[in-house]
């Protein structure tokens, strides 16, 4: 039924596909931030959002979080009473937790949940004509789907970010508890005395530009699936896959920056 | 509706609770890094600031009382570094205040570490300038104790030969009192013995005072001390070096006895060759020297092996070897 | 039939058909969907188009109502140029057009009533938030769902879903209603109640209707006009009676069916 396209590939057919997804990606943000800023704002509609992400992975964030804030003091306290630094073991799981541990587990826990569950959403609202439904009922669906999941989604990991930050420092305190007898006021003094603002500041903004990551993938993949549920499966893996890589990139070029700024 | 509602209300709940976490945390970091108490600033000039970065802690006898500003090279020898100092710290710190670079633990950063100086001083004012505490330098004590311990084998070396012509009986004692020059050798082993003592006192007691530092805590070695064996070993080295130089000052001032007999001329050499104990006493002398000596090669030992100084030795190896082969 | 075409919209001109189609282009890449398709649809009238899956029927009423701009060709609704609308004047436009999904395209996080309720807050025109409720309810009284108001939309049955697409579709009182298969994956019965629930509403509320579908029965009880689409333009049209009786092998092929 389709006819012979004239060129096959430009590159080859997955150089192609990969330079197809920069360029959808990049279309969709210009577009996001086109329609995000021109009012009407649906401010009820990223509220519902912020609520559905942010509130919905909590348990699952903070669970994660806990887990390896504790795995990580007991998988390291032997080295480290080993070299006589026993006493380092706050100040070494501060740092690792609010640069790198909870930024990044929240990031990539959310591409998981949130970013699949987004281009699901919005993959099946496309194939079922409720996208067009929308448009139809004066909504502009770029704006009350789209926009609101990326804002949505840009606020709210940061906010996960911070209470896995807490939570993954209480089962660090946990871990060391295990062995160790620890008084709480004693462990938090260490912890905060070993941070400083270069710790918390670069790692707390990075994840900004991680919710907005996993925000734009999972909505450029969901709203440009293809149709039957099979296309809405696949948008929903791939925006898992893409996110999580650029989570890593960016959590990369921001430890660079940071760097180059002679905050490390 | 109402789902809406209490949707909303609980997301406010959540946002709320993790904005004041964050809020609280910023506050906790800030409260330690010194970011929201008034500060103001002074500074010292060292001659060598490794590992000292602005952020780096100020402590006032342990206790911090601020943050490195920033660290400035002023010219060829000299460091400026910046400090700022929490206003509430202001009345303990005077402006006879001894600055010195110091080591938060045996891993941990380098920090400045201000102590009272002597005497009494005016309240320190904005931008003062302390008086600057070059780190003490280890290298150096340890290169003097060493020399010291070489000294002090030559001569023993020495008294080892002239014992020797002693007890031999052999008529050296005759030349002994003739030889001027051979008194005059033994005076100057006496003096130069003497030297070294007194070496070995000073080192001895550099020591003592590095250790005492560190027992009151304002040392370069801070926490390092209480949990390892360091303090038991310098402590111990301390006591042998102590030792020896008793030893040593025992046997110069036995030693001195005998030439003030031999200079009194009176019966000396009568007094010498028959009087046994006065050999007997020398060979004494000449085994507490040796002992001496050997308890100080094993101080050494044991300084070469301790990992604070390991790197020291190591480097001076490096460097006879080098030495060794540009010769060759 | 005419007699629905009266004074729907004041102020108009009664002649104005309320929709004209002329030389509508549409091509997916190299495959041309659309040549050249011209139909005119007068007020009141009720058109049913007809054709064979995938011709692009379904792509005709979405041009209708700006879902997919087409390549070339102009379209008039209520006398505006679909193509020549601002963003605001096109919203102001759907919400005089009535539009029922194929697929009834209910939001799946949504229940019955948010989903009704969902068209009458975006509606920009007026503040109507104090009877919602009330046209909520009327609208599926319409429909005979109205004990369904509070379920979610997988609670429903296809027949179900049909209903309460039908009645998101009308709940803006539109003036032009376009229906993409209505009855299509229905069993006969519920495909029946269907087609009698369309018939009904249109008496209600007068409006003027395209509708898309196979449905034979459907095109005969509701059809004023039937618009047979095939190679991208409107192959053929007539009453009921004329196109069963064409000799035209397509039509005939797809009539014997």
């Amino acid at each position: 039924m389709a006819s012979i396209p004239k060129i096959k590939t430009v590159f080859s057919k997955s150089l192609d596909d990969f330079f197809y997804g920069i360029a959808e990606l990049a279309q969709f943000s210009v577009n996001v931030f086109r329609e995000g800023i021109r009012p009407p704002y649906e401010f009820k509609e990223v509220l519902n959002q912020c609520y559905e992400i942010g509130i919905k992975s909590f348990v699952l964030v903070g669970v994660t979080a806990f887990i390896l804030g504790l795995v990580l003091v007991m998988q390291s306290r032997p080295t480290m009473i080993e070299f006589g630094a026993g006493s380092y073991l706050p100040a070494m799981s501060s740092i690792s937790i609010v640069r790198e541990i909870g930024p990044l587990v929240t990031a990539l826990i959310c591409a998981g949940k949130i970013g699949s569950g987004i281009s699901a959403e919005l993959g099946s609202m496309k194939v079922t004509e409720q996208i067009d439904a929308m448009e139809v009922s004066g909504t502009n669906p770029f704006k009350y789907l789209v926009a609101t999941r990326i804002l949505a989604t840009t606020l709210m990991i940061p906010v996960l970010t911070v209470y896995a930050d807490f939570i993954s420092l209480i089962g660090a305190f946990t871990g060391s508890n295990i062995k160790d007898d620890v008084n709480v006021h004693f462990y938090f003094n260490r912890v905060f005395e070993a941070l400083h603002y270069t710790d918390v500041i670069p790692s707390f903004t990075k994840t900004f530009f991680f919710g907005f990551t996993i925000g734009l993938v999972g909505c450029t993949k969901g709203y440009n699936s293809k149709k039957g549920t099979e296309g809405v499966g696949k948008a929903a893996n791939i925006s898992v896959v893409v996110s999580m890589v650029g989570v890593i990139i960016i959590d990369m070029v921001v430890t660079q920056i940071t760097s180059m700024l002679g905050y490390l | 509706m109402d789902k809406t509602l209490k949707k909303n209300i609980l997301l406010g709940f959540f946002v709320l609770v993790g904005m004041t976490l964050f809020i609280a945390g910023i506050f906790l970091v800030g409260s330690k890094n010194e970011m929201f108490s008034k500060t103001f600033p002074i500074s010292a000039k060292f001659t060598n600031a490794t590992g000292l970065k602005p952020g780096s802690n100020i402590r006032y006898n342990g206790v911090k009382v601020g943050i490195v500003k920033s660290v400035n090279l002023i010219n060829d020898t000299l460091v400026q570094v910046d400090m700022q100092i929490e206003e509430s710290k202001r009345h303990f710190i005077l402006s006879t205040a001894i600055a010195a670079i110091a080591s938060d633990g045996l891993m941990g950063d380098k920090i400045v570490n201000i102590s009272a100086g002597k005497g009494a001083g005016a309240e320190v004012r904005n931008g003062d300038l302390l008086q600057a505490n070059n780190p003490l330098n280890t290298d150096k004590v340890l290169l003097t104790l060493s020399q010291s311990n070489e000294n002090i084998r030559v001569i023993t070396e020495n008294l080892k030969t002239l014992t020797a012509d002693i007890n031999s009986n052999n008529g050296p004692v005759q030349l002994l009192y003739k030889d001027g020059a051979m008194a005059q050798n033994l005076k100057r082993s006496f003096g130069n013995l003497d030297a070294i003592t007194n070496k070995v006192l000073n080192v001895s007691s550099s020591l003592q005072n590095i250790t005492s530092q560190i027992q009151h805590g304002n040392g370069a070695l801070g926490e390092i001390i209480n949990d390892s064996s360091l303090s038991k070993n310098l402590s111990y080295t301390m006591g042998k070096l102590k030792e020896t130089s008793d030893a040593l000052n025992t046997a110069s001032g036995q030693l001195s006895k005998t030439i003030g007999h031999a200079n009194s001329g009176k019966g000396a050499l009568n007094m010498l060759l028959t009087d046994t104990t006065f050999s007997a006493t020398v060979q004494q002398s000449m085994i507490n020297i040796k002992s001496a000596s050997k308890g100080l090669d094993e101080d050494m030992e044991a300084l070469k092996h301790n990992f604070l100084t390991k790197g020291y030795f190591r480097k001076q190896a490096k460097k006879e070897r080098k030495a060794l082969k540009d010769k060759e | 039939m005419m007699g629905a075409m009266s004074h729907i919209e004041p102020g108009k001109q009664v002649a104005q058909p309320a929709i004209e189609i002329s030389h509508l282009q549409k091509a997916f890449g190299s495959k041309v969907v659309l040549s050249d398709f011209n139909l005119t649809i007068n007020n009141g009238e009720t058109v049913v188009v007809m054709g064979r899956s995938g011709i692009g029927k379904t792509i005709l009423i979405k041009c209708i109502i700006g879902l997919i701009k087409p390549d070339g060709g102009q379209m008039f609704v209520f006398g505006k140029d679909i193509s020549k609308l601002d963003h605001r004047e096109l919203d102001e436009l759907r919400m005089r057009v009535g539009f029922v999904f194929q697929s009834s395209a209910l939001y799946d996080s949504m229940t019955v009533r948010e989903n009704l309720e969902f068209p009458l807050r975006r509606d920009r025109r007026k503040k109507i938030t104090e009877n919602i409720d009330d046209l909520v309810r009327e609208a599926l009284r319409n429909v005979g769902l109205e004990n369904a108001i509070d379920l979610m939309p997988s609670e429903l049955s296809g027949g179900m879903r049909k209903r309460i697409g039908i009645a998101r579709g009308l709940i803006l009182k539109p003036e032009i209603v376009l229906y993409d298969e209505p009855t299509t994956g229905l069993d006969p019965i519920t495909s029946e109640e269907i087609t009698q629930l369309i018939l009904s509403l249109q008496q209600k509320y007068k409006t003027t209707s395209i509708i898309i579908t196979h449905d034979v029965d459907l095109a005969r009880e509701a059809a004023n006009r039937i618009v047979f689409l095939a190679k991208g333009v409107a192959y053929t049209q007539g009453t009921y009676d004329e196109l069963v009786h064409s000799d035209d092998p397509e039509i005939k092929h797809f009539f014997k069916r």
